[in-house]
């Protein structure tokens, strides 16, 4: 009997125990979380005790958001990142992913989550894209305190390049499926854009259909960004991009005034934002500062399976978030596509 | 680990090697087999096709040269998928030849004889080359006899793999100068940045000259009936299988494959390590040798191709000085029905449809 009493004891403790953390630890950690930072959800009480940015700038909360800018969560002491889509698409692309997207993702990581829609102003220009760039940066700075941390697809990924060039308020840029040769066209890019300016939205959601997926991201989501997520520039942005396809010569990153941490990922399968188009990029960033992940399962994913595939979580969110962490250098430097001499050689030429 | 698996991939591959052959499948149909020899007293074999329709007397010939570990099948293979028939009845004069070793080559033996027919990695150790040697010795002694047999100055140079980048190296270093064009196929021009495939394959690349070379023929031939047990991720590192008939997967395993020698190897490993296409002593670099190359250049690459990528060809376009090139990456996103692996992009299913054309009009056009 005094056995069975202690060990009726001994179970009503863990049980109670078990409930209290499970109701109290999470209560507590939002309470905290607007108060300290941590990088991941199970350690907030941890870093609350040892807050490396406790003594960190508070942004101004009441700092007027765009339209086109949206905050997924106000967590003003925690890094801000921003999120930007590449053409054609809304960032909704964010929230379609596993794991209820990268935007939820992240913001479970420990980040405060901005999400840019380039397209919501219209843009006439590419240039007009990088100035709103630049203001973004400067909104989410103030807001937050502290410079964000630029996550871009495609052609989202140049224009964080282009804008960093230019000094605006970016800690560092990540390039995914970075489409930097507006140059180098493939005859789906044309026709892509020439569905665009026209205005043939079936034409164009078709064609899109092709080149983005194989058939890795599941025919549901693929659905479900082709009928909600496409959102086409204004013509006159298209015929910029298709005039760099005809040869008018296009904006390049300028790697000689970048200098921050970049990350560039790519997929070899990926014929949208071709992988030797990437590398060529990254073989030009500053090598202490440069990351390059390939995502190169078997088969390889392909434009969006990248970001909405069933295993973007281990192919993409982590590594990402790895970087995102160490924000610096890439300790792995593969080789370089052509060696320095060669490269060094031709460099100033813009080739090919 | 690693050692165990090397001794059990080499255990099985010396016993595949000793295994009795398969028959061959029937030679090439309609075409004249010659042979050319080389200073060092080696025989290459080629094979002449001459145009079957439409004849075009001031085109100049066009070679075609094999990958690695391949044969002459690489352009001939099947009818239906056989790019040496399909430029014949375009017209032109197609020669295609084999490197030494090749089955109809002849090589020198220490009694002054010749041995001849298929080079065998695992039992003639004591006969070896490389890269270099396709480069300054085989090349220049294929180009020079099908000037002469053809009466022009100038040749077409086809390369699949191997076979292009022996082009442009050729190109490059000048032990060739009378190339009209230069169409490399899936040719990679620099292993920086090496794909999982590369990078998996290069230490192994060292363990092969412990059994003379790449047994690839026999190994393959061998393994034919069972390929529906190869991982699909294996098999398909070498060629969209979407792409292929399985038909004509069968007859590529079965008559497609050669050994290659341990130098040619060793020479892979060490570009895998080195990131470029180098000599065998490393005092060479082809890759940075590159704006040597002058000729007009087509640079074909296929999208899903591992073995070849096209990052690893696209630097033969951006460097190359021709004053004419084109790159183009067969891929769905490029306009093609299926992205590309490496050997459909010669025999894949889509091939005659979708790369032949525009290899064809590259030659009328030059």
């Amino acid at each position: 009997m005094k056995h069975r009493g202690a060990a009726l004891r001994f179970v009503s403790a863990a049980v109670s125990s078990l409930l209290i953390s499970s109701l109290v630890v999470p209560v507590l950690a939002d309470t905290l979380d607007s108060s300290s930072v941590s990088n991941s959800p199970s350690s907030h009480l941890l870093m609350a005790q040892a807050n490396p940015r406790a003594g960190k700038k508070v942004g101004n909360q009441a700092v007027k958001i765009p339209p086109g800018l949206e905050r997924l969560a106000p967590r003003p002491l925690r890094p801000p990142v921003v999120l930007v889509p590449g053409l054609y698409l809304s960032p909704q692309l964010f929230s379609r992913g596993p794991a209820g997207g990268l935007a939820a993702w992240l913001d479970r990581h420990g980040y405060e989550v901005w999400l840019w829609n380039p397209w919501q102003n219209s843009p006439a220009k590419l240039e007009n894209m990088v100035q709103e760039a630049s203001h973004v940066g400067a909104i989410i700075t103030e807001a937050n305190g502290e410079a964000p941390l630029w996550v871009g697809v495609e052609l989202g990924g140049l224009v964080g390049l282009l804008t960093a060039e230019r000094g605006g308020s970016i800690k560092g840029v990540a390039s995914l499926s970075l489409r930097a040769r507006l140059d180098q066209c493939t005859p789906t890019q044309r026709k892509v854009l020439a569905h665009g300016i026209s205005g043939a939205q079936g034409e164009l959601i078709s064609t899109l259909s092709s080149v983005w997926s194989w058939g890795d991201v599941s025919s549901e989501r693929l659905t479900t960004v082709l009928v909600q997520d496409v959102q086409a520039p204004s013509p006159s942005f298209l015929m910029e991009l298709a005039g760099y396809c005809e040869g008018k010569p296009p904006p390049l990153p300028r790697w000689d005034r970048l200098w921050l941490p970049t990350f560039f990922l790519t997929s070899p399968r990926d014929g949208n934002a071709p992988a030797e188009l990437v590398i060529d990029q990254y073989d030009r960033a500053p090598k202490e500062m440069r990351r390059l992940e390939w995502v190169d399962p078997f088969p390889a994913p392909s434009h969006l399976g990248v970001l909405l595939a069933d295993k973007a979580v281990g192919w993409v969110y982590r590594p990402l978030l790895r970087w995102m962490r160490s924000g610096q250098a890439d300790t792995r430097t593969p080789l370089p596509m052509v060696p320095a001499v060669l490269n060094g050689a031709v460099r100033g030429k813009d080739q090919p | 680990m690693r050692c165990a698996h090397a001794l059990g991939l080499m255990l099985v591959m010396a016993l595949v090697a000793c295994a009795p052959r398969l028959e061959p499948v029937s030679r090439h149909i309609g075409a004249h087999e010659h042979t050319v020899e080389t200073p060092d007293g080696w025989q290459l074999g080629v094979i002449h096709l001459p145009p079957t329709e439409r004849p075009r007397p001031g085109q100049a010939p066009v070679i075609l040269a094999h990958a690695t570990a391949c044969n002459t099948r690489n352009y001939d293979l099947l009818e239906r998928s056989s790019l040496a028939r399909h430029l014949a009845r375009a017209g032109f004069d197609v020669w295609m030849v084999e490197w030494r070793g090749g089955p109809l080559g002849a090589r020198p033996r220490t009694d002054g004889r010749v041995k001849r027919g298929h080079f065998n990695a695992f039992t003639e150790r004591h006969y070896d080359w490389d890269f270099d040697t396709l480069v300054n010795v085989d090349a220049p002694a294929i180009v020079k006899r099908v000037q002469r047999w053809s009466g022009h100055q100038e040749v077409h140079w086809l390369g699949h793999s191997l076979g292009g980048m022996v082009g442009w190296a050729a190109d490059a270093r000048a032990t060739v100068t009378s190339f009209r064009s230069l169409i490399a196929v899936g040719s990679p021009a620099s292993y920086g940045h090496p794909h999982t495939l590369a990078r998996k394959a290069g230490p192994w690349m060292g363990v092969m000259p412990l059994i003379g070379g790449l047994p690839a023929r026999n190994s393959m031939a061998r393994v034919a009936p069972f390929k529906g047990l190869i991982p699909a991720k294996l098999l398909g590192s070498a060629m969209n299988l979407d792409n292929m008939e399985p038909d004509e997967t069968d007859l590529i395993f079965r008559a497609l494959f050669e050994d290659s020698p341990r130098g040619l190897m060793l020479q892979y490993k060490r570009w895998i390590e080195r990131g470029e296409v180098v000599s065998r002593d490393g005092r060479f670099s082809y890759t940075q040798a590159l704006p040597q190359v002058r000729t007009p250049l087509l640079a074909l690459s296929g999208r899903a191709d591992r073995i070849a990528p096209p990052w690893t060809v696209y630097p033969l376009f951006a460097y190359a000085s021709s004053r004419e090139k084109r790159w183009h990456t067969f891929g769905v996103a490029e306009g093609n029905r299926i992205d590309y692996g490496h050997l459909d992009l010669l025999l894949g299913k889509n091939a005659p449809e979708e790369v032949f054309p525009l290899i064809q009009r590259w030659l009328e056009e030059h």
